[in-house]
């Protein structure tokens, strides 16, 4: 069964550009697992586990993975124009819009008001990524060392550099 | 120039961006707004706020600023920047796949990465506040914020972005 470039760009396109906050993973998993059966839920894991590993977005490593199992490497370009291109359109319709608005003194005041909550979503997402790790010390030492060194402005290379090493090397030596 | 400039930034960032790209936001700031001055740490942070209202990966705070750096062109240069370097990686992995597959590093390397990732978001906080927390109504938008989206953690994260907007419409002048 050979999958159509055209079935990976529509799938991919309409989930990345109308899910917001993060809903995209969510909504992923259900189309290529369940709606489309492209995968089962173990090939999924699988893409997944990989997506998390590799930098970038969650969503585009996903995407890029999956049209690369589908369809090789024209499956993985047309995913990954899928997902970033009409996702940045919207963006910039909608940022058109707020910015342009933003003369209007109550926008501008609204769009403070976003800012001022996008810090406490960041925050409730630290929080709740936090939380369930606050019984080891281990983790709770090197979420306080990235912590401090994003704040004091170490270079991020530096900070994964020496950091991630030493994570795992911490990992390794404490293992039972 | 500028255009090199915004390639070299965000081609960077694209490839540290372990963990999803939160792991980026301090240094996406601190390469922005104090290092090459593109905008202001207000701005830098209202394109946070938008990126989280509109669809598409975080990230894309780097069109915005290419956008505002140089038009259209240095939108396309930026997005390209930093989507593409961490998409090839990917691609590379996906064709490495099988050698992947069972090694042992793979769950280690995850397992590593994990608290280094959350840590940096909390750093993110700090680099965000600078731009958007200054009068006392905004720690109590920021505040009520978080709130909201531990208690009511069921409710969409972009309805309560927009009733931030509303707090901030009615109770900032």
């Amino acid at each position: 069964m050979s999958v159509s470039l055209g079935a990976i760009a529509s799938s991919l396109a309409r989930i990345t550009s109308t899910q917001i906050g993060g809903g995209a993973m969510l909504t992923i998993r259900r189309e290529l697992v369940r709606r489309r059966q492209w995968f089962t839920e173990e090939e999924y894991l699988e893409i997944l586990s990989l997506a998390q590993l590799a930098p970038g977005p969650q969503i585009c490593n996903v995407a890029v993975l999956t049209g690369l199992r589908l369809r090789g490497a024209a499956g993985a370009f047309t995913a990954w124009i899928a997902t970033t291109a009409p996702a940045l359109g919207l963006l910039f319709v909608i940022a058109a819009l707020v910015l342009r608005g933003a003369s209007v003194p109550l926008v501008a005041d609204a769009l403070r008001g976003c800012a001022a909550g996008a810090v406490g979503l960041t925050l409730a997402n630290s929080i709740e990524l936090t939380a369930p790790r606050r019984k080891s010390v281990r983790d709770l030492l090197f979420i306080a060392l990235a912590a401090a060194a994003g704040i004091l402005h170490v270079p991020l290379a530096v900070t994964l550099g020496v950091l991630i090493p030493l994570s795992v090397l911490v990992i390794a030596l404490t293992r039972p | 120039m500028t255009y090199w400039q915004l390639a070299l930034v965000f081609g960077t960032l694209s490839l540290l961006g372990f963990g999803g790209g939160k792991a980026i936001i301090p240094q996406m700031q601190l390469d922005v707004v104090v290092q090459h001055h593109w905008v202001s740490a207000m701005e830098f942070a209202r394109y946070f706020a938008i990126s989280k209202l509109a669809p598409g990966a975080t990230n894309s705070i780097a069109a915005l600023t290419g956008y505002a750096v140089a038009g259209f062109a240095g939108a396309g240069v930026a997005a390209l920047a930093i989507f593409g370097p961490s998409s090839l990686l990917t691609f590379g992995v996906g064709l490495a796949w099988d050698r992947f597959r069972e090694h042992p590093w793979r769950e280690l390397l995850a397992k590593a990465l994990a608290p280094v990732v959350i840590g940096l978001s909390w750093a993110g906080i700090v680099a965000i506040a600078q731009g958007a927390i200054d009068v006392p109504w905004t720690y109590a938008i920021a505040i009520a914020t978080t709130a909201a989206v531990l208690i009511f953690s069921r409710a969409h994260p972009g309805v309560i972005l927009l009733g931030s907007g509303i707090a901030g419409a009615l109770l900032l002048h």
